[in-house]
C-alpha cells in the first residue's frame, strides 16, 4: 500500500515509455499538471505528479497523463502504430 | 487469460490482481513480445486507461482501469487480450512471410519495368545505329510507340 505523500509517484520503464515523449508531455501539459522528475536511471525515470497550485492532482488527469505518454511513446518507438 | 484461483494456469497472459477500479495483467514475454504489448496498449488508450511497468526479466505488467462513462473493466480487459494475442500473431505472420512479401513486390515492379532506371548509354547495335543513319537509308522500324 503507498502512502498519500508516494501516491502519484510513477516509476516510467524507458522501453516503454520513451524520455523524449516524457518531456514532450510533461511540456503540452504544464498547464494543467505538474510533472517533476524525481530521480532518473539508464532504464527508468521516476517521476512524481502535483496540481498547479501545489496540491494533490485529479487521479483522473494523471491518468489521462500517462495515457497521453504511452501513445507518444509508442508511436517513437515503433513508429505510426 | 487465467487468474490465479484456475487450476492450470496459462502464465502468458495472468490476471494478477482485480479490484473495482482495476484489472492488472502480467505478461510473458516469451510469448507476447513487448511491441505487441505496446500496439495492443495504443489501440486501448481511447476506451481505458493504462500502465505498464516491468516487474521482473521478461514480464510486463498492464493495468487497465475504466474511463469513466466507457466500457466495463472485465470487457475491456477481456479485449485487451485477444487484442494483444491479435498483433502477437500478425507479428509472427509477418516475421514468417517478409521474405515472399519482398519476392511479390519485386516480380511486380520487375514487370512493370518500374523496378530500374533505364540503362545508361545506348544498347542498340551500333552498326545498325550507323546503317540507319546513313543518308539514303531508312531506319529500321521500333517496337516504341510514336
Amino acid at each position: 500500500m503507498t502512502s498519500a505523500a508516494h501516491a502519484h509517484v510513477r516509476v516510467l520503464v524507458h522501453e516503454v515509455y520513451d524520455p523524449g515523449s516524457l518531456l514532450q508531455a510533461i511540456e503540452d501539459y504544464q498547464l494543467h499538471l505538474t510533472v517533476s522528475i524525481l530521480r532518473r536511471e539508464e532504464d527508468r525515470t521516476a517521476v512524481t505528479f502535483a496540481a498547479p497550485n501545489g496540491e494533490q492532482p485529479a487521479e483522473q488527469l494523471v491518468h489521462e497523463f500517462l495515457n497521453y505518454l504511452l501513445d507518444l511513446s509508442v508511436r517513437s518507438i515503433l513508429g505510426a502504430a | 487469460m487465467s487468474t490465479r484461483e484456475g487450476a492450470d494456469i496459462d502464465a502468458s497472459l495472468e490476471t494478477v490482481s482485480r479490484t473495482e477500479d482495476d484489472v492488472r495483467l502480467l505478461v510473458d514475454e516469451t510469448v507476447y513480445s513487448r511491441e505487441a504489448v505496446l500496439r495492443a496498449c495504443y489501440w486501448f488508450t481511447d476506451r481505458c486507461y493504462l500502465f505498464v511497468s516491468r516487474p521482473g526479466p521478461q514480464r510486463l505488467l498492464v493495468s487497465i482501469r475504466a474511463k469513466p462513462g466507457g466500457p466495463s473493466l472485465d470487457g475491456v480487459a477481456g479485449d485487451f487480450g485477444n487484442a494483444l494475442l491479435d498483433h502477437q500473431v500478425r507479428q509472427e505472420i509477418e516475421r514468417e512471410t517478409s521474405r515472399i512479401r519482398e519476392l511479390i513486390v519485386a516480380k511486380a515492379f520487375a514487370e512493370g519495368n518500374l523496378l530500374d532506371d533505364p540503362p545508361v548509354g545506348d544498347d542498340r547495335d551500333p552498326v545498325e545505329v550507323t546503317r540507319s543513319q546513313a543518308p539514303g537509308n531508312i531506319a529500321p522500324p521500333t517496337d516504341e510507340p510514336e
